[in-house]
């Protein structure tokens, strides 16, 4: 047993020491980069005041440490232990459309690179009418009312050390309007290319900021997929804001395959109203440490969501999954099933939590987790969590880890299979009943591919 | 219509206070209180010195503030660290010499001392506020080869025992509320199994806290030496106060190769009334040590008292094969709190937990289960299967479950699972179709409910547990 003091961790004074020093460096790195920002971009005062409101924010609480519930199991230390410059000092070469191995398929696509829009490898013709995708930076510039009113409604004091570094610092991302009853057939890409340019010398760190509006009674698919061309070291801090008016309809794909030197925050705020559905499908294979926080906020009757995420780490990596669903309003439904992969020494957690209010009645909740351990140094923490303070509910969750079944790996082996195709067919199999269930087939069949070479190498 | 919640609604008919004269400490806490409870005991040195070192430590530690359970700032100068009835001479011999008054409440309690009138089966330690005043049965369990009596007397009578296995399992550091009782802990029980030896009958211990301000610092040790079995009650009742009283006890378990220890408890401490004035804080630290191959450690707990329950019975199995258990019915009426569950260390191979937790919660009762899986490298094969259902009954009510599952090894097995429910409509109207009251019927829900946990506890004790769940237990005797 660890060796305790005061309930803390007896190494606890040097991380505390060492913390603190990184953190005064890093306040120095973050606020020359804030400076210079604010020199370069010509902003309305309300925006300056609100980013400088979240930069004291940051600075404030600090970087979180694993003493903080929230962070139990992600140190983002290693994160912090070399400085970024921002994304705007990076010079773009042109990329070769092909080397983004696309496919075929035919959406409207938005591209950042190395978190800058892209104008030449975006493609975004016919449009169905009123439906705005185009970059954040770009709208703000032109002044769209709607988008304004959503930053407004930030609050830099709730948020964590990486929101708030987001809303100081953000550059770009994508902003996107589907006006009401409208009915977008083809998904909307939005891709964020990580690109090594040759002179650089820092890793670059990209504030990207998504804002995503469905007017009542719309429907549309969205895609985000963050990818890189080489394997290098880098930090996307993304943040995603999706707002659901009534009735209105969002499937929402967010695929991650990061360089896997790559570090990957992702925070998404998901606000819906009354009958809204929002169905989420999270894919985290990249990255060296990622987290997703989730925070779904079901604000009225009837809203219901469905989340699934698959993670599949190996070598050193760490995924973390942080889910946070609040049922505030009665007649809500929410169903989580994410399972995660681990290989290697890799190392996976899962948290998710769910809230009844007082008052949220008949509220239908469900929460599953699942975890494949592959190797004898891969590990997996899982934290499902119930908060009802309503009696008409029902809520129900399970989590499990565990290996391959070896009656399962027997069975298959009796019938001539060499053991290590019997176990990548087992885990295969594993991922597949809820890869089954994406509906968007393009990214159904690039997962079955990416796990079946992933299997094969092993 | 009856609410359903009226099932629960019990008088609490433990809330007397016996009028006897006490021997009290000062009220505050200090060194010199310490020294003072040691010399009222006539404690050998180690023990003083353990005792301030644990103090020493405890000043400087901070209170914890993660747990899910609200309550005002605790004042520890407020607080009487060692109350005992006043004896003629010291330690009673024989029950003659006891006051009369004494048995009397203990006979109120339904807890007869003299052993003609108790259940064959069943010794018991009776402890009153900080002093154990009478041990049933010691003659016979002798004979066996048991040792079972009050912590002070086992000090001067098997003092290498005492400090092998005191701290042992729970440090005198191990947390806040553990440090604050090494350095206070007036009495309780210690019992010790030999080698080989099923202890003849119940080993019990009741504890009663009477004097008012006081805090109860109990301390109980329960040894099992190789391949022997025992099987341990305990329960406890207060009287009705307006005033919070802080009931911070230790329990530490150690199961050698093959030994087995099962330990019950019924706590039933004074809850407060209807409003949320009053009641026991009840924070205890227990843990059980499964150190030897092939020991089992098994937790049963009904938790119906106590404004505060705040407790998390533990395994640390230890032992390759070792198997560790918890069961629990916690139960929070009105402006009750619970934070309770287990924690479950997995450091031995082939090692087996199980953890069985209900909740319940009525009114305005806030229920948390919070437990802790931890699966550590070397545990080859651990396997462990979680269950954790709620049952909520009014609307201003609340249910949390936190578990905590943290696995390092592939080939261990770990299964969470954990449902919220209510009684519902449907269920009240078939058995009402079927002409069974709605009173009976939700008797019958919440036994159902409760059903996994009672059936592992002793005879005795199911029958005072579903008293006081105010369910009938099937297939019971009386």
């Amino acid at each position: 047993m660890t060796p305790t003091l005061n309930g803390n961790r007896w190494d606890d004074t040097w991380t505390k020491l060492e913390s603190n020093f990184m953190t005064t460096m890093l306040q120095t790195n973050f606020s020359k980069m804030f400076q210079t920002l604010l020199a370069q971009k010509n902003e309305p005062g309300w925006l300056t005041a609100l980013r400088r409101e979240a930069m004291e924010s940051f600075e404030l609480i600090g970087l979180p440490t694993q003493e903080e519930e929230d962070w139990r199991y992600t140190n983002v230390q290693p994160i912090f232990s070399q400085e970024y410059q921002p994304e705007s000092a990076r010079t773009q070469d042109p990329i070769d459309m092909n080397r983004l191995e696309l496919g075929n398929y035919q959406w409207h696509r938005l591209v950042f690179v190395n978190g800058n829009f892209s104008k030449e490898l975006s493609s975004l013709e016919n449009m169905p009418k009123g439906v705005v995708i185009q970059s954040l930076a770009q709208a703000l510039q032109e002044g769209a009312p709607a988008l304004e009113a959503q930053i407004k409604k930030s609050t830099p004091a709730q948020m964590n050390a990486f929101g708030a570094l987001n809303l100081a610092l953000f550059q770009d991302g994508a902003f996107i309007h589907i006006p009401e009853k409208t009915k977008v057939e083809i998904p909307l890409h939005v891709l964020f290319v990580s690109h090594r340019c040759g002179s650089a010398h820092e890793p670059v760190m990209a504030n990207v900021k998504n804002i995503i509006l469905a007017g009542a009674g719309s429907a549309a698919t969205i895609v985000t997929s963050f990818l890189s061309l080489e394997d290098f070291l880098y930090f996307n801090n993304v943040s995603t804001d999706v707002f659901l008016a009534p009735g209105a309809s969002v499937d929402f794909y967010d695929d991650q395959k990061e360089s896997i030197q790559a570090f990957h925050m992702a925070s998404a705020k998901v606000h819906l109203e009354k009958d809204a559905r929002f169905h989420s499908t999270s894919v985290a294979l990249g990255a060296s440490i990622s987290r997703n926080d989730l925070h779904l906020d079901l604000d009225a009757e009837g809203a219901v969501c469905d989340l699934k995420g698959i993670y599949f780490a190996t070598g050193y990596q760490h995924v973390d999954n942080h889910l946070f669903i609040d049922h505030k309003k009665p007649r809500g439904t929410s169903k989580q099933l994410y399972k995660g992969i681990l290989d290697g020494h890799a190392s996976g957690a899962f948290s998710g939590k769910i809230l009844i209010r007082e008052g949220a009645q008949q509220t239908d909740a469900e929460q599953v987790n699942k975890n494949l351990l592959l190797s004898d140094f891969a590990k997996a923490d899982t934290k499902p969590q119930l908060e009802i303070f309503a009696d008409d509910v029902k809520a129900t969750h399970g989590a499990a880890i565990g290996q391959l079944n070896e009656e399962e790996i027997f069975y298959l082996r009796s019938r001539g299979m060499r053991e290590d195709n019997a176990c990548s067919l087992l885990t295969f199999g594993f991922a597949s009943d809820l890869v089954e269930k994406i509906t968007l087939a393009p990214i159904r069949w690039e997962l079955d591919r990416v796990f079946w070479t992933r299997l094969q190498e092993k | 219509m009856p609410k359903p919640e009226n099932i629960f609604d019990q008088e609490y008919k433990y809330g007397f206070v016996t009028k006897i004269e006490e021997d009290q400490a000062p009220r505050g806490l200090h060194e010199d209180i310490i020294r003072f409870i040691s010399a009222k005991k006539k404690e050998p040195k180690f023990l003083l010195e353990w005792r301030l070192k644990a103090y020493r430590r405890w000043l400087q530690m901070k209170e914890p503030a993660w747990q899910n359970v609200r309550f005002p700032k605790i004042n520890y100068q407020d607080i009487i660290y060692y109350s005992a009835p006043k004896q003629k001479k010291d330690g009673p011999t024989s029950l003659n010499e006891i006051d009369q008054e004494l048995l009397r409440t203990y006979e109120k309690l339904g807890i007869p001392l003299e052993e003609q009138k108790r259940f064959a089966g069943v010794a018991v330690d009776a402890v009153f506020d900080s002093v154990s005043v009478a041990t049933t049965f010691k003659e016979k369990l002798k004979e066996a080869g048991v040792i079972f009596g009050s912590f002070s007397e086992a000090v001067h009578e098997h003092p290498e025992l005492i400090e092998k296995y005191l701290g042992s399992v729970v440090p005198y550091s191990d947390n806040f509320f553990a440090s604050l009782n090494s350095a206070v802990f007036s009495d309780g029980s210690f019992c010790y199994i030999p080698k080989g030896v099923r202890c003849p009958m119940e080993l019990s211990t009741y504890f009663r806290i009477n004097a008012a301000d006081t805090g109860q610092f109990e301390r109980t040790l329960i040894i099992a030496d190789e391949g022997s079995y025992v099987s341990y009650l305990e329960g406890c009742t207060a009287p009705v106060r307006d005033k919070n009283q802080l009931h911070a006890a230790v329990v530490e378990l150690v199961a050698h190769k093959n030994a087995q220890i099962k330990y019950s408890t019924i706590q039933n401490w004074y809850a407060g009334d209807a409003e949320g004035r009053g009641g026991i804080y009840n924070f205890v630290t227990k843990r059980g040590k499964c150190e030897g191959s092939g020991s089992k450690i098994s937790w049963t707990q009904v938790e119906t008292g106590s404004a505060i329950t705040w407790k998390y019975p533990s395994v640390i199995l230890m032992g390759d094969n070792s198997v560790g258990e918890f069961y629990s019915v916690a139960l929070t009426n009105h402006m009750q709190q619970a934070d309770t569950g287990t924690k479950m260390i997995h450091i031995g191979r082939n090692t087996k937990s199980t953890i069985i937790s209900k909740g319940i919660a009525a009114r305005r009762g806030s229920n948390t289960y919070r437990g802790l899986v931890r699966v550590m490298k070397g545990a080859a094969n651990a396997k462990n299967y979680s269950q954790c259902d709620s049952l909520l009954i009014g609307e201003r009510c609340s249910a949390n479950t936190f578990p905590y599952l943290e696995v390092d090894n592939k080939t261990a097995k770990v299964e969470h699972e954990a449902t919220t429910s209510k009684i519902s409509e449907e269920q009240l109207f078939y058995c009402a179709s079927r002409g069974i009251s709605q009173e009976n019927a939700i008797s019958m829900i919440v036994s159902g409910f409760c059903k996994q946990v009672f059936k592992n506890l002793p005879m005795e004790f199911a029958v005072e547990a579903t008293k006081l769940m105010g369910v009938s237990l099937e297939g019971s005797v009386g």
